[in-house]
């Protein structure tokens, strides 16, 4: 076959221009340590490689996660030791106090110990985590769980109604803390001082027990409680159905001094109706106002006026109910106090029942001091501790479940964290499998490439000073 | 004696002739597209004597060049395939490197958004953690824009490509044209007989050149010249008069450059035959690395905005306010640009389908052309995805000037399921009440024929009698001459009737043998019996029908069902006496919308009472139904008329308005090109810039002992600032497949278009080196014929100037026989 000069030339640049192509790709693999540094170079293991370093960058996140919901839980676990100790001394004084052999005086130094734990409780149960949260007001955590109510003097719970959840890996989430609710005030009490659904707060607690050691015994009144939290309030205003409640309320008659000896009976009132048509609350304290006003325009009458001569002159039943709020939620109370006040809810139209927790027809009749008269100190101060004690060991029981269920999520983020650890490495693994070059391969590749280039080199060299020319 | 001198002088004019064209081969080593020439020598015609005929010495014939046609024309479609692909290479190499750029990849920094989401439901009221993932969002659309942005670029750098190739082709054209003419007029000198050899090469490097840039067929014609076709038949050169290309912009699209070429008629547009060379690439590389990736990019952009925004958009920021949209996109949502040669001037408005969460996953990468045709039956529009040309029909609701669009009542059938529609609907048409099987059926009646009593002969003989295979009356012989007489048949009849309600006594006894029995479903009565009682007993006689049951068939088939996509609404097992009316259907069919499985999902107009029953579902439906599988006989029970099964379709996750009120007009034949993620990358934005504005809570009220929601809907009206569950569903959305038909998660989507560019540019690579193969094997072969080697040229050299020496010498020897000769008589 015929070669053209310059065609052979061309052929052997082409070569070198190859071979030295080639060694620059085996050069740039060796510099960067890369196999694939395109998606050209082979396009399945660059998108390997886009998910494996978002599979990668997505479970450090989660590591991320865990450990922020550890610290946490780590504040948290604290906080319920405190709250553990405070309750266990609170039992021993309780049961101190229950001694025969104390007098009152030294009741009373045990009073005061009580009162301090107290509020060393409610420091416990507003403990803020490092970010300034308080830790037991669940979704709410820029506000204290706990703070003094003003109208009733005590502790409730003003939290949020939903704990938060941390994602620790794609399919799981753990709670980083515990409503203050379920831990400290929604707890089980078969006390007569317990509410509705017969729960009773620590802080209720503490604060009976604090009562009876300073020999102080009240009878409560009828106070029926929503269960809904009602932080901002509602609104009735768009549309405008109906929206009316009937509040009706058992009184018990206030006699001139003329008859001091007639027990109270109890007196059933005419229902207090209610209309929320229409309006609009921003908070629970407007509702609140609001009720208050309608509740003292229309004075509460005895029901069945016919035999009037039971109600002397001076016969009062004005503001027998009032409501007030509680936490975030709203109550009613009667201001009768006993076992005649009485109180009950009933819907008429509307949803307000509904929107702040109550059931309709719901009631509650309030406690005295005592069934018997005439009333014997001794008697109502051991049963008043003696229930005390008993929701003391509930209150212990509920705090250390919290601790528990601490201890277990605690458990479960290190069980997630070396899994997701294990599976970092392994997908680094596979990552740098998919990825990383070959070096050994690479070198000798490398050295072949560069011996190939060289005897492209000479050859060219040689077969260039080959010409008849030089002949002539 | 002169005949010796001009004889030396032809050889010495020859070997002139040749050293020249060796020493031009020479001189020509380098030349590109030179092809070596050489002399064609031919014995001198010879002079006839008494001796014979003597020879006259040489002539030059003809000077050629060493040219083959059919490597050359290898070599012209090598240079187009190859310049085709190695353009096409070089493209898209450069979309692969961006797509390789650690620095402007999509994944890392969606990976980093996500995360910073995650820390924002860490901490949902820490507003460094909001202003962290604010400014991450801000990057992800930066990132989107400046990918989306380099992309436009290149697509700019190529337009300025296509256009400069244009000019080039239409330079070279002239070029050939005007080489053309000297060759004709060169050609011509000769009579046809000799070839401008140095004309011609250039003619070819011409013709090479342009092979390079586009592909064209090269006809040689007789008189030297060349003919130049692009496409299937389109002239660019004949003779002295080329063509001119000119470059335009697509109706829809500056962007979109379209080549076409000048003729007496306008211009023919001719973008779709221009293939090969570098122009062919350039145009290949748009329509199928440019176009989609930046399509797919933006339809990322778009899936992930439309995601995020449904999510954010329930939630509640800081401040207890209801969210906005997180990401918004510069201009419209979703840009239709109408056609430039519209009549009428209608406003279309096209939005993406944000309420539907499953939009994003029915986004398609391509644009689309709704073009109005008024086609009647129920095509008012046809909507073309410009990608693969799939048509569907759409029917216009118009309302206050107004047009919805929706599915038309026909679809073509092989459509794939991207169609347009929202909805589909059905509509079952008249429902004929059901009587449920068997009761159509006439009950039948027959006389029992004449039964003769059965004696035994010894103790355990049997007799046995059934009813069409209901034992009747069996006896075991206690003894001979036991009997079984009409009147114990009659005794055990009151029984059997009593077991067995579908038959009924009409009159007679078997004692009387005129026994009429009824059967309900109107099938015969086969008395029956078996017996070795030693008198056999009667064989009944023969039935009498007395009425036959002539409709009855037993029912074959199960339960009247209705059903709508296999969930079961009504069912009704054939008992007897029991029908299926409309009533009954419609009081299913509303228990099934309201409380059962089809609540939220259906609606419907009308109903089976009224025969007009429409029954609809939103979203993805591929089989809505209805089925009923009654089997009966009698009526046409449950038969339903007219169309019963809707056409299947899947929203193209973005709607489409057409607005003429006010006055606007549409034509049949106007256009409007709907693009919903060819630039949504570009003009993806952040939509809000306060960190509390981020709503990371779902304010919804739950119940603290059970973490349920304490009344349905009931959303708390004010600010939870802990509350981190719309966070965590943000952040749950990453490893959500909500792309691609919910087959893929944001990163799968964007991993598709890396390896789609990296899948094709290995291609091109792949076929670059090949490609780069055969044009060296054609170059080879052209070299090998038509190129210079020195070597020879130097043995050439040495020969011709042997010849020349040789011709010098018997010009000499010619002179020094005259001079012998002049001697002698001197």
């Amino acid at each position: 076959m015929r070669i053209s000069t310059a065609w052979a030339q061309q052929v052997n640049v082409d070569a070198m221009n190859n071979r030295q192509a080639e060694l620059a790709k085996a050069q740039q693999q060796l510099s960067t340590g890369l196999r694939v540094s395109s998606p050209a170079d082979d396009p399945a293991a660059a998108v390997k490689v886009l998910d494996l370093q978002g599979t990668i960058a997505k479970t450090t996140q989660f590591q991320s996660n865990i450990s922020t919901t550890r610290g946490r839980l780590n504040i948290e676990e604290s906080a319920l030791t405190t709250a553990d100790n405070i309750l266990s001394r609170a039992k021993e004084l309780t049961m101190q106090g229950m001694n025969d052999s104390m007098n009152s005086s030294d009741r009373l130094s045990l009073k005061f110990e009580v009162d301090q734990l107290i509020q060393e409780m409610a420091g416990v149960a507003n403990t803020k985590n490092a970010n300034g949260e308080f830790i037991f007001s669940g979704d709410l955590a820029t506000v204290p769980a706990f703070a003094v109510s003003p109208t009733t003097g005590q502790y409730v719970y003003q939290g949020g109604s939903q704990q938060r959840a941390l994602q620790i890996s794609s399919t799981r989430q753990v709670a980083d803390g515990d409503l203050g609710f379920n831990v400290f005030e929604n707890i089980q009490s078969s006390s007569p001082a317990a509410d509705e659904n017969g729960k009773r707060s620590i802080f209720n607690t503490l604060q009976a027990l604090s009562d009876g050691l300073g020999a102080t015994f009240k009878a409560t009144p009828a106070v029926i409680t929503g269960d809904n939290f009602l932080r901002y309030g509602m609104d009735y205003s768009n549309p405008l159905p109906p929206t009316t409640f009937n509040l009706v309320a058992n009184a018990e008659k206030t006699l001139p001094p003329l008859f001091p000896t007639v027990p109270p009976t109890p007196v059933a009132l005419s229902p207090a109706s209610i209309d929320l048509t229409g309006k609009k609350f921003t908070g629970v304290e407007d509702v609140v106002s609001e009720i208050n006003k309608q509740l003292a325009a229309a004075p509460l009458l005895p029901a069945d006026l016919t035999p009037n001569t039971s109600f002397p002159a001076g016969s009062n039943f004005g503001n027998a109910i009032q409501a007030r709020s509680n936490g975030n939620k709203i109550e009613f109370v009667s201001v009768a106090t006993g076992a005649v006040s009485n109180l009950s809810i009933n819907n008429t139209s509307g949803n307000f029942l509904t929107d702040a927790g109550f059931s309709d027809g719901q009631s509650k009749t309030g406690t005295d001091v005592s069934t018997t008269l005439p009333v014997q100190i001794d008697q109502i101060f051991q049963k008043q501790l003696g229930d005390v004690l008993t929701d003391l060991d509930t209150a212990l029981n509920s705090v250390l479940q919290a601790r528990t269920s601490v201890g277990v999520r605690q458990n479960v983020l290190d069980n997630q964290e070396s899994q997701n650890d294990k599976f970092v490495l392994d997908t680094k693994q596979t990552l740098s499998e998919t990825q990383d070059l070959d070096y050994s391969e690479a070198i000798s590749r490398f050295q072949l490439q560069s011996t190939a280039l060289q005897a492209a080199q000479q050859t060219f060299a040689k077969v260039k000073g080959l010409s008849l020319f030089n002949y002539l | 004696m002169s005949g010796l001198l001009a004889t030396s002088l032809s050889g010495l004019m020859a070997a002139q002739r040749s050293l020249e064209t060796v020493q031009h081969n020479i001189s020509n080593v380098n030349t590109d597209g030179y092809s070596r020439q050489r002399v064609e020598q031919g014995a001198a015609a010879a002079q006839f004597t008494g001796d014979g005929y003597v020879g006259q010495g040489v002539n030059v014939t003809n000077i050629t060049r060493s040219y083959d046609q059919f490597i050359n024309k290898q070599l012209i479609s090598s240079l187009s395939a190859f310049g085709d692909v190695d353009h096409y290479h070089q493209l898209a190499t450069s979309v692969d490197n961006i797509m390789a750029d650690p620095s402007t990849g999509i994944a890392p920094v969606m990976q980093r958004f996500f995360n910073s989401v995650n820390e924002v439901a860490n901490d949902p009221s820490s507003i460094p953690a909001r202003q962290v993932m604010l400014s991450e969002a801000n990057n992800l659309a930066e990132s989107f824009n400046t990918m989306s942005g380099r992309f436009e670029a290149i697509r700019t750098q190529n337009n300025t490509d296509i256009a400069s190739k244009v000019d080039d082709i239409n330079s070279l054209a002239r070029s050939i044209a005007d080489l053309n003419s000297q060759i004709a007029a060169s050609v011509g000198q000769t009579q046809g007989l000799k070839q401008p050899n140095d004309l011609m090469d250039k003619q070819d490097a011409l013709l090479s050149k342009l092979a390079e840039i586009v592909n064209v067929s090269v006809v040689p014609q007789k008189d030297g010249t060349s003919s130049v076709f692009i496409g299937n038949g389109q002239a660019l050169v004949l003779q002295g008069g080329a063509a001119a290309f000119t470059v335009t912009q697509n109706q829809f699209d500056p962007n979109r450059l379209e080549i076409g070429i000048k003729t007496g008629n306008g211009n023919v547009d001719v973008t779709g035959q221009i293939t090969g060379g570098s122009l062919g690439g350039a145009l290949r590389f748009r329509d199928e690395v440019l176009d989609p990736a930046q399509q797919k990019l933006g339809r990322v952009a778009a899936g992930l905005a439309m995601q995020v925004n449904a999510i954010h958009k329930n939630g509640f920021d800081l401040s207890g306010t209801a969210g906005v949209d997180l990401f918004k996109f510069a201009g419209d949502a979703v840009p239709v640009v109408p056609g430039s040669l519209n009549k009428g001037n209608a406003e279309v408005t096209a939005s993406f389908q944000s309420a539907n969460p499953l939009a994003a996953g029915s986004l398609d990468f391509s644009d689309y052309n709704l073009k109005y045709v008024n086609a009647g039956s129920g095509v008012d529009y046809t909507l073309t995805r410009i990608r693969d040309n799939q048509v569907i029909n759409l029917t216009a609701t118009t309302v206050g000037g107004v047009s919805t669009l929706s599915f038309a009542a026909t679809q073509p059938a092989n459509f794939d399921p991207t169609a347009f529609a929202m909805t589909t609907s059905i509509s079952p048409g008249t429902f004929t009440a059901a009587v449920s099987s068997g009761m159509a059926a006439v009950p039948r009646q027959e006389t029992i024929g004449a039964f003769t009593a059965a004696v035994s002969s010894a103790a355990g003989e049997i007799f046995n009698m059934n009813i069409d295979g209901i034992a009747f009356q069996s006896k075991v012989s206690a003894f001979g001459g036991d009997t079984v007489t009409g009147a114990d048949l009659d005794a055990a009849l009151p029984a059997f009737l009593t077991a067995n309600p579908g038959y009924k006594q009409v009159s007679g006894s078997f004692a009387t043998n005129d026994l009429v029995l009824k059967k309900l479903n109107g099938t015969a009565i086969v008395p029956n019996i078996t017996s070795n009682f030693v008198t056999t007993p009667g064989a009944l006689a023969a039935n009498t029908v007395n009425i036959a049951g002539s409709a009855a068939v037993a029912a074959t088939g199960g339960p009247f069902t209705l059903a709508v996509d296999g969930l079961q609404i009504y069912s009704e097992a054939p008992a007897i006496g029991g029908t299926v009316t409309k009533g009954e259907l419609d009081a299913a069919l509303n228990t099934f919308l309201t409380t059962g499985l089809g609540a939220g999902k259906y609606t419907k107009t009308g109903s089976f009472a009224t025969n007009d029953l429409v029954l609809s579902k939103s979203g993805m439906v591929s089989n809505l139904t209805i089925t009923s599988n009654f089997s009966g006989v009698g009526s046409n029970p449950g038969a339903f008329s007219g169309s019963t099964v809707g056409a299947a379709a899947i929203p193209t996750g973005f709607d489409i308005k057409v607005d003429v009120s006010g006055g606007r007009t549409l034509s049949v034949g106007d256009q409007f090109v709907t693009r919903p993620t060819y630039s949504a990358a570009q003009r993806m934005e952040v939509n809000i810039d306060d960190p509390k504005k981020i709503a990371a809570a779902t304010n919804v009220e739950v119940d603290p002992a059970t973490g349920l929601p304490v009344f349905p809907g009931s959303i708390i009206k004010g600010p939870m600032p802990s509350d981190n569950r719309n966070a965590l569903l943000l952040a749950g959305l990453e490893t959500k497949s909500s792309m691609l038909g919910g087959n893929a998660s944001f990163d799968d989507a964007y991993g598709e278009i890396v390896s789609g560019v990296g899948t094709l540019t290995r291609a091109a690579a792949l076929g670059s080196s090949a490609q780069l193969t055969l044009l060296n094997q054609a170059k080879g072969s052209r070299e090998s014929l038509a190129g210079v080697n020195l070597d020879e040229e130097a043995a050439n050299l040495i020969k011709f100037q042997q010849a020349y020496q040789a011709s010098a010498q018997s010009i000499s020897v010619a002179k020094s026989l005259f001079e012998t000769l002049i001697g002698a008589v001197r």
